[in-house]
């Protein structure tokens, strides 16, 4: 009696687990297929995380770091502008953090109080700072520059899959 | 024990409200970049997730219809695995997260490939994998991408005779236009290009390596601006013979 309790328990655990699952349907993106519908914020925040140095960075990040700015040097772009970039990437890493730490904190805090972790606020801070970097590599880097940025990302997207459920 | 058991079973079929309540939302991209650095004579591939779980471990509960947090669900864990392999560099990659986070996790693999290695005289690499994956262990896996499970590179070379100058390049040097010099059998290469950038010296002639990718064997290559330009001269006043390039079709 009890083994089989105990079965219809994990059964039951097993269907909330499902339940859970499939709370929403979920969507994959292939930006090899669909580039039109990878946002310009999900290029800029992989990638930012990707070429943007960072204060933990080892000789070996650092070179791996120097290595993804050398690709917009095969698009065209100036060492000067990729200087400009590179800044720019250093400065909008740390914020982007900053927000992401403090979400994962709050969101487990409040997992194990009792509530639903919300994510449209840190969401609207996210886009906003991508927003913000947009603006400010458009007017800190040369006319060519920031073009040359702005097709990159582009074609960037073909190396992005998006999931969200 | 044998009660509190059938207390749990009655809780769990006669309020199927509190079934509802658990719910985990995610956003997740997943962002794989690839390319051939010259000066190190290096192949890197770059897998980097970035994305989010939110939700809630509170459900409905007890004879009052309180709100109860589920401790499997609150003290769950998201176990992230890139998996990110270049021939025998690289391997599974993995992280452990909390139920609920923002993350931003990137792995790069190396593969050292000199210059005169088979790849780089145009056979085909067929070992490159990236993938990303999460596992928790409250709902089992939400995340499992196949968009990117193997890739087939080449170094591709390809010779160019030059035809004109066009003009300066954005980052120095001057564009020149070009037509690809390939004998019959390696026309047209895999890669090819109506004009190089960024030329110091101009040259009659110019052998280059591009880093290209395709996925499955039979689809176009997709190739890099070439990591590698060589410059060459006439010989004795007469063009460079057709090379063999690359050509994989």
């Amino acid at each position: 009696m009890r083994s089989a309790i105990a079965v219809l328990l994990i059964g039951l655990s097993l269907g909330i687990a499902a339940e859970a699952q499939h709370h929403a349907p979920l969507t994959q993106i292939n930006g090899k297929d669909h580039p039109e519908l990878i946002p310009d914020n999900v290029v800029l925040n992989a990638f930012l995380e990707v070429a943007g140095d960072s204060s933990k960075d080892s000789p070996t990040d650092k070179a791996r770091r120097g290595f993804q700015m050398n690709r917009l040097s095969r698009a065209g772009m100036t060492d000067q502008d990729k200087t400009a970039l590179s800044s720019i990437f250093g400065q909008y890493k740390i914020k982007s953090a900053a927000i992401a730490d403090a979400f994962s904190q709050a969101a487990q805090a409040t997992a194990q109080n009792g509530g639903t972790v919300e994510i449209e606020t840190i969401l609207q801070q996210q886009s906003d700072l991508m927003k913000a970097m947009q603006q400010e590599i458009a007017s800190t880097l040369s006319t060519d520059g920031a073009a040359i940025f702005l097709k990159f990302v582009q074609q960037e997207k073909a190396g992005i899959v998006l999931i969200t459920k | 024990m044998r009660r509190s058991l059938l207390g749990i079973l009655f809780a769990c079929i006669v309020m199927p409200g509190a079934v509802s309540a658990f719910g985990v939302d995610y956003s997740y991209t997943e962002y794989t970049t690839l390319g051939y650095d010259m000066p190190s004579q290096t192949l890197t591939q770059t897998v980097t997730v970035t994305g989010y779980s939110t939700g809630s471990c509170t459900h409905v509960c007890g004879p009052n219809n309180q709100q109860c947090t589920d401790p499997n669900c609150a003290n769950a864990t998201h176990v992230l695995t890139i998996t990110n392999t270049l021939g025998a560099a690289g391997g599974d990659y993995t992280f452990n997260l909390p139920m609920f986070y923002n993350l931003n996790q990137s792995v790069a693999v190396s593969l050292y490939l000199p210059v005169g290695s088979p790849v780089l005289s145009g056979s085909q690499f067929t070992a490159a994998t990236s993938r990303a994956k999460i596992l928790c262990s409250f709902i089992g896996s939400i995340f499992f991408d196949t968009g990117f499970l193997s890739r087939y590179i080449e170094e591709a070379y390809t010779r160019f005779k030059y035809t004109l100058t066009i003009g300066p390049s954005p980052s120095g040097g001057v564009t020149v236009a070009v037509v690809t010099w390939c004998n019959a059998a390696s026309t047209p290469p895999d890669w090819a290009t109506s004009t190089i950038a960024n030329i110091g010296t101009v040259y009659p002639f110019w052998d280059t390596i591009a880093t290209c990718i395709r996925a499955p064997t039979t689809a176009p290559w997709s190739c890099w601006a070439p990591g590698t330009i060589l410059g060459l001269p006439k010989i004795a006043g007469m063009d460079q013979p057709l090379a063999t390039c690359t050509k994989n079709p």
